[in-house]
């Protein structure tokens, strides 16, 4: 998954490299640049962020290590990223001659880290003989690395598939494996493009559809019907067909206006046990942007307050699921409230506890 | 003045005193009864405050008991009992039950006197109001004053205090309702009274605090020292504020203080009453009076003028007849009818007159025979003195007859000496009644009274020294400043000889013969006095009668002469005497006599009684 | 750390908490409809260039100036700068050279074309001096006179719209609306003073570029009291409204889904040049020692409002937790019995007046009159409607800013000028650590007391779906879409509710 996204990734830093008249240099720079390319180096950024803090910190007159680092991060702060950082910034602090220690009796480093809308705000606070000292580092948000979210799969099987930062209007199984290729159909900056994945999760093919006479839309979507190796894409008031050798010729049509409404995937959807072959209806929690979404598989017969009802929750609200052919799994499109990315989850239920 | 002056007078100031005396009456039980009414109506307002401040004072505590079993509220109490309780939920719940139940300051204190909300002063939220949980057994507290804190003043409140417990903890409900000028407008005032409110609130006196039912009271700072003396000592005052220089004006207040549940002071009710009625009715009460009086003078004059008239003339005609009793006419009869007292007193007068008359005749009468028999009896021993020898000679002679001639003519020649100068004896007698029976008018000139004094002493200074005989002497003490004064020299040497030798037979044993003169005013005061063996009262009683004397050889006409030429002299003679230790003679004469009168009267009355004039120069 | 809660996650949650979780099935957006929105505000400019910046006017004119107008960029609630006119940007090193191209066949509602030359007469405007704004033949550069490496955070928020001012004074915008009606305010017949709610209608621009929006149309209608407003979305008659800090928590109490934001307005004191002699120091400081701010947000505005010991939030500089709270009864005691007599707070009291409008406001200067005494400083209010409280000389005012930057430097700035009179900042005040060592001067100054940050409250009601607001206040209307009226699925405000078979209630009624 991580490889893909660099791949894409990539090809924007090229395009933005391509465009930019103006030379890109020094640390303003790079965050700005950083933002187009999220993906391109996890840990580098935040050794940046590090490195930075931690030579305004040595440069404090007077101050002396050993030194106990205290963590404050902010309350969204994903758990599992605490070590992480800690350890960059001993490491960093090590580095400039301010030796760390866990003794109670060493003078307090806090480190504080706080998000603005636009930034992350790192400050080092301690004392040097009764004064204290105050050191601020901020680095844009988007350049930070993203959180690995912790999810609870319970009776259900599911692992995230692709990540990006653009809208995924639809996935599709691009073959009847489960662990097959994937398509994607991204609208991204206003255009629609479809991304052919690999059994990695990385980013085989681009095709841009470069539809004449879409309109713009505030919900954009669309469906990604994969047939052999010609591919159908269902957009608002136009239709898409080509084919994966000849990405070049797309055939475009208008059609009557298509809503999702029509398709009425979340009510729709059902997924077959492999286990005994018994049918699951899944069902969304609700269409509100701002809350995780919780998905309900029910199977034959039973209402949604039957315990039998398996229940999975995703970071953000579900704005797509697509059955494969097979019946066994779903993709589920759905939107990290916390990073914000548009994230492709494969679902499937799986036997036993 | 007269005695009709003085009737008119005393019925004029007597019909005056009494219109005076009602209309002070009338005006002083005006008065009173006004300050009665005044003092009833104050005492039913008074009442009335009471009554209306503890009907709202339950009306606060049934409101604040509703807020306190309000569902709401025990929600809220059950909530805050929970342990950390956000206590900011309810900050706006004080406000809504103020609203819905109709007070003007509620607050909800939690059981620490933590401030959970407030209607009149959220800003206060969060702190503490300790008050409150200091207080005990508040449920059964009524409804008490309290001042209030509001953002940007104070205010007077009517506070109750109940509470609400969920297991160990009390919340504590305050609710209030606002004394102000709308409390003072449900009052109902009688007329010319009207009700004003000081709210206490500050430390000194401010003007705007106090508010009458219409707002700020007007002229405010009329009332300082009523409530600086109330803020100095808070007692029930009453005091007169005057408005102007018209007394109508005054208004009279009874101030009582209100006193908060730690006997703070925190108001003063002014109940004030207008003194115009009382003062203007009291001023038709003094022009009522003033006409009365008026009106009653003139009647007054008219009835006591006839009145006095009417009592007077028969006194003026008694007055009359008694002066014409007095001055001699002791048969003056008077014309009083009626059978009134006056009437009995004139009948009473004239027949006193009546009497007087015929006992003065009486007197007369007795007056004369006396004076005759005296005269008689004196005459008789006069006479009888010289007869005796004469009788015991013509025997003698007679014996003598028998003797021989030569015998004979011794003892006949012894016996007409002895006849004659017996003879010669009564000769005197006689001469001595004659003198005194022609007794001539004073001739008055110049006369200085030392120099006639001396003049008579000396007379008899050889017989006072005379060898053999016990001396007398003489002591002067005569005022130098004496001036001359209209007498008769002759007469006074007569009457002065009398009295020396007066003093001088009043001495036999010898003694001192003190002479004084004086000017006393329009008089002169003459003194002879001798240390002789005195008088007794009866002798000084009779002293001046003629014919009386206490010496074995006088003819008790010297003490009489004296006292007549005194009294042709218009003056007074006067005798003090101790038995023993001597007499003491006193004669004033008037420095000036009226001559010619005098001399007429004088001759006029040649003839008065001896008796009638020795009466008056004893008295 | 705990007082540094994120405003942010807080808006989020409470978005999250007030919606209604797995209260419906799944719906699809829908076109149409019109969306009620009631304002405060009694008149709104849409021209950025009239408004005044940190006034609380400001804000509500920026909600309304989002319909018609873009910007270059926009910020996204993940901290990603997101294209919006602009297709992609560059700048140097120095942080002074940008360069933005633009999108291409981007039309003003009346149809004509957005040109370089528009972006740079409406952002030259705005942006003032400081910047020079050129143009090629589809991209602006902006060329900054000093480093602006915040430059995408200024262009993202504030006044810094993209418009054409049309010869007759009119602004056309690219936006996703366009004005359609404006019912200008007028005198109403009963009370000439009083002015009648303005109402402005917002149609739906058919051909934006970034798609038509849900809606067909916005009305907004502005100067609507708090209370009315409230009562407006209970029975249905508003389906978005402000609602007054004061009267959030009544909201919830009635079932109303209450969106808020960042703290987004500064509830300040100041004080008058007069009292800024260093006789008045020890007043200044005992004054800000004697603030109990903690009391004004937690019970006063019961928890809608922050403690404020800064002049910016901690949501937008990530250092205003360095500030601790400086109550101190005790040395503000201290400090007041060293006064002399002379002193105005100590004999005779120090006038405060308040200039923010509202109930709320009068509150918290109640408040700080209520701290004041407690240290035995004598503060009085004087209301600004007094009739004497223009002559009446006063010593503090109670104030309210509004911040409408994403560059705290920007608002610092813009505070600075407005309310401190302290000049420009340092260039390097860019640096976090400049700014805060800029701001703690300015605080250390005691001219400005912070009392209380406020956040914006908004009742959105139920049937109004896709409500998305940035934390920062931008409403996002375009994005919303509305339920039908009538539907089967209609829902109210008892919302807020888990029990989804209660759907179908009256408005208004209570859970």
């Amino acid at each position: 998954m991580q490889s893909s996204a660099r791949k894409f990734r990539q090809k924007k830093w090229g395009r933005s490299v391509g465009f930019g008249a103006l030379l890109l240099l020094g640390v303003f720079a790079a965050d700005y640049l950083a933002q187009t390319c999220v993906f391109a180096d996890s840990d580098s950024p935040l050794k940046e962020t590090a490195r930075k803090l931690a030579e305004r910190v040595a440069g404090i007159p007077g101050l002396r290590g050993p030194l106990r680092l205290e963590w404050h991060p902010d309350e969204h702060w994903a758990e599992g990223e605490d070590a992480r950082w800690r350890e960059t910034l001993r490491d960093e602090f090590a580095r400039r001659m301010l030796p760390m220690s866990d003794e109670a009796g060493a003078g307090a480093l806090s480190v504080y880290a706080q998000q603005t809308p636009a930034q992350l705000v790192l400050t080092a606070k301690t004392r040097v003989g009764d004064r204290e000292e105050v050191r601020i580092v901020a680095i844009p948000r988007a350049v930070l690395p993203p959180v690995e979210t912790t999810v609870r799969p319970v009776r259900l099987q599911r692992q995230l598939v692709y990540q990006s930062l653009d809208r995924i209007l639809d996935a599709a199984s691009l073959s009847n494996n489960a662990d097959g290729e994937l398509g994607v159909l991204l609208y991204k900056n206003f255009e629609v493009v479809v991304l052919r994945l690999d059994a990695k999760g990385e980013i085989a093919q681009t095709v841009s559809l470069n539809v004449t006479g879409l309109k713009p839309a505030r919900n954009p979507h669309g469906e990604l019907a994969p047939l052999g190796g010609q591919v159908s894409v269902q957009l608002w008031g136009k239709s898409c067909d080509f084919s994966w050798d000849a990405p070049a010729e797309v055939k475009c049509r208008a059609e009557k206006a298509f809503s999702l409404e029509k398709s009425a995937w979340r009510m729709g959807t059902v997924l077959t046990s492999p286990c005994d072959a018994s049918h699951w209806t899944i069902s969304g929690g609700g269409n509100d942007p701002t809350a995780r979404e919780v998905l309900r598989l029910m199977p034959d017969g039973a209402s949604e307050e039957s315990s039998a009802t398996v229940m999975s929750e995703f970071p953000g609200p579900v704005w797509n699921v697509n059955a494969g052919q097979s019946g066994g799994s779903a993709l589920v499109v759905a939107r990290n409230l916390q990073t914000g990315n548009y994230e492709v989850y494969k679902i499937m239920v799986v036997c036993g506890g | 003045m007269t005695f009709r002056t003085k009737v008119f007078l005393i019925f004029l100031i007597t019909v005056l005193a009494s219109v005076s005396l009602v209309a002070y009456g009338v005006s002083y039980n005006t008065q009173r009864a006004f300050e009665q009414m005044d003092k009833q109506r104050t005492q039913a307002l008074e009442e009335q405050f009471r009554k209306e401040f503890a009907q709202r004072g339950d009306m606060v505590v049934q409101q604040v008991e509703n807020i306190t079993n309000a569902d709401v509220t025990v929600r809220m109490v059950l909530d805050l009992a929970r342990p950390n309780a956000d206590a900011s939920l309810y900050l706006h719940d004080a406000n809504g039950a103020a609203q819905s139940h109709g007070l003007d300051f509620v607050e909800f204190v939690n059981s620490d006197g933590t401030l959970v909300s407030s209607a009149q002063y959220p800003a206060r939220v969060g702190y503490k109001n300790d008050w409150v949980t200091a207080g005990k057994n508040w449920d059964s507290t009524g409804a008490f004053l309290k001042r209030e804190e509001l953002p940007d003043n104070a205010a007077l409140s009517l506070t109750a205090v109940r509470t609400q417990t969920v297991g160990e903890k009390t919340i504590y409900i305050i609710g209030g309702r606002r004394l102000d000028q709308n409390f003072l407008a449900s009052l109902e005032l009688p007329g010319g009274m009207r009700a004003l409110l000081y709210k206490n609130l500050e430390p000194s006196f401010i003007p705007a605090a106090l508010t009458d039912a219409n707002g700020s009271a007007e002229r405010a700072e009329a009332f300082r020292p009523l409530i600086e003396q109330i803020q100095k000592q808070p007692e029930d005052l009453v005091k007169t504020i005057s408005w102007g220089s018209d007394a109508a004006t005054a208004e009279t207040f009874h101030a009582m203080p209100l006193k908060g549940r730690n006997g703070e002071l925190l108001g003063v009710l002014l109940l004030g009453s207008s003194a115009k009625e009382l003062v203007l009715l009291k001023r038709e009460i003094l022009k009522i009076a003033a006409v009365v009086a008026l009106a009653a003078l003139f009647i007054g004059l008219l009835v006591s003028w006839w009145v006095s008239r009417r009592i007077t003339r028969p006194v003026e005609e008694l007055a009359n007849g008694a002066r014409e009793v007095a001055s001699g006419h002791w048969d003056t009869k008077i014309d009083v009818s009626g059978s009134d007292e006056i009437g009995q007193l004139a009948g009473a007068f004239n027949e006193m007159t009546g009497t007087l008359a015929a006992q003065k005749e009486k007197l007369v009468q007795t007056e004369r025979v006396a004076a005759w028999r005296e005269l008689a009896r004196r005459l008789a021993h006069e006479l009888r003195n010289p007869l005796f020898p004469l009788q015991i000679t013509v025997e003698n002679m007679q014996r003598a007859r028998q003797l021989g001639p030569q015998q004979f003519q011794e003892v006949f020649s012894e016996a007409t000496a002895t006849l004659k100068a017996e003879l010669a004896n009564l000769n005197t007698i006689v001469g001595r009644f004659s003198d005194f029976s022609k007794m001539p008018a004073p001739e008055f000139s110049k006369v200085n009274l030392n120099e006639a004094l001396r003049e008579a002493v000396r007379l008899f200074e050889a017989q006072f020294t005379e060898v053999g005989k016990p001396h007398i002497t003489t002591e002067y003490f005569l005022s130098d400043a004496l001036p001359e004064i209209n007498a008769d020299p002759d007469l006074l040497h007569k009457a002065f000889q009398n009295l020396v030798l007066n003093a001088m037979d009043a001495m036999p044993a010898g003694g001192t013969l003190s002479l004084r003169s004086s000017d006393a005013g329009d008089a002169v005061r003459l003194e002879i006095s001798d240390t002789g063996k005195g008088l007794t009262l009866e002798e000084c009683s009779r002293l001046f009668t003629p014919y009386y004397t206490t010496k074995q050889l006088g003819t008790g006409l010297g003490l009489a002469i004296v006292q007549s030429v005194v009294a042709d002299h218009h003056g007074t003679i006067s005798v003090s005497s101790e038995e023993g230790h001597g007499t003491a003679f006193r004669i004033e004469l008037p420095k000036r006599q009226s001559g010619a009168a005098i001399k007429s009267k004088l001759e006029e009355k040649p003839v008065e009684p001896l008796s009638e004039r020795a009466a008056t120069a004893s008295d | 750390m705990k007082s540094t809660k994120s405003w942010w996650f807080a808006a989020v949650s409470a978005a999250f908490l007030a919606l209604p979780f797995g209260a419906v099935q799944a719906a699809p957006p829908r076109y149409g409809g019109a969306l009620h929105v009631k304002l405060r505000a009694a008149s709104v400019s849409l021209d950025p260039r009239e408004w005044m910046p940190g006034s609380p006017a400001a804000a509500d004119a920026g909600k309304l100036a989002s319909l018609v107008y873009d910007r270059l960029v926009t910020l996204d609630d993940y901290g990603k700068f997101q294209p919006a006119l602009a297709t992609e940007w560059t700048h140097d090193a120095s942080g002074k050279n940008w360069q933005f191209k633009l999108r291409l066949a981007v039309h003003f509602s009346d149809g004509s074309v957005l040109t370089p030359g528009d972006v740079i007469a409406a952002l030259q405007a705005t942006l003032g001096r400081g910047f020079e704004i050129t143009g090629t033949e589809n991209a602006v550069n902006v060329h900054a006179a000093r480093p602006a490496p915040d430059l995408l955070e200024q262009l993202a928020s504030g006044r810094n719209f993209v418009f054409r001012a049309q010869p007759d004074g009119t602004l056309l915008g690219t936006g996703p609306f366009f004005v359609a009606d404006v019912v200008a305010a007028a005198p109403t017949e009963a009370n000439p003073a009083a002015v009648k709610a303005a109402r402005m209608k917002f149609q739906a621009n058919e051909n934006c570029w970034a798609g038509r929006p849900f809606v067909d149309v916005v009305e907004v209608t502005l100067g609507e009291p708090a209370l009315r407003q409230l009562f407006d979305l209970q029975v249905g008659k508003a389906d978005i409204a402000e609602i007054a800090p004061d009267l959030v928590r009544k909201g919830r109490q009635e079932g109303l889904r209450i969106w808020s934001s960042a703290p987004r307005t500064l509830v300040a004191l100041k004080f008058d040049d007069a009292l800024t002699a260093p006789a008045s120091d020890d007043l200044r400081e005992a004054l800000w020692l004697a603030l109990d701010r903690d009391t004004m947000a937690n019970v006063l505005l019961q928890r809608e409002a922050q403690p404020a010991t800064t002049l910016l939030p901690q949501w937008l500089t990530g250092y205003a937790f360095l500030f601790e709270s400086p109550m101190n009864l005790q040395r503000a005691k201290g400090l007041r019995a060293d006064f002399s007599t002379g002193v105005v707070g100590a004999a005779q009291s120090l006038r405060l007046r308040v200039d923010a409008q509202g109930d709320l406001f009068k509150l918290v200067g109640e408040r700080v009159a209520v701290n004041a005494r407690q240290a035995n400083l004598w503060v009085q209010l004087a209301m600004p409607s007094g009739a004497n409280a223009s002559t009446a000389a006063v010593g503090l005012r109670l104030f309210a800013w509004h911040y409408d930057s994403l560059s705290p430097r920007a608002e610092l700035e813009a505070f600075v000028k407005q309310i401190a009179q302290g000049g420009d900042l340092p260039a390097s005040a860019t640096d976090p650590e400049q700014l805060f060592a800029q701001e703690r001067r300015l605080l250390e100054e005691r001219r400005i007391l912070p009392l209380v940050f406020l956040p914006e409250y908004v009742g959105v009601r139920a049937t109004v779906h896709n409500w998305n607001a940035s934390a920062w206040g931008d409403w996002r209307l375009a994005d919303v879409w509305l339920e039908p009226e009538g539907a089967g699925s209609a829902k109210t405000a008892s919302g807020a509710q888990k029990d989804n078979s209660t759907t179908a209630r009256n408005p208004g009624a209570r859970p």
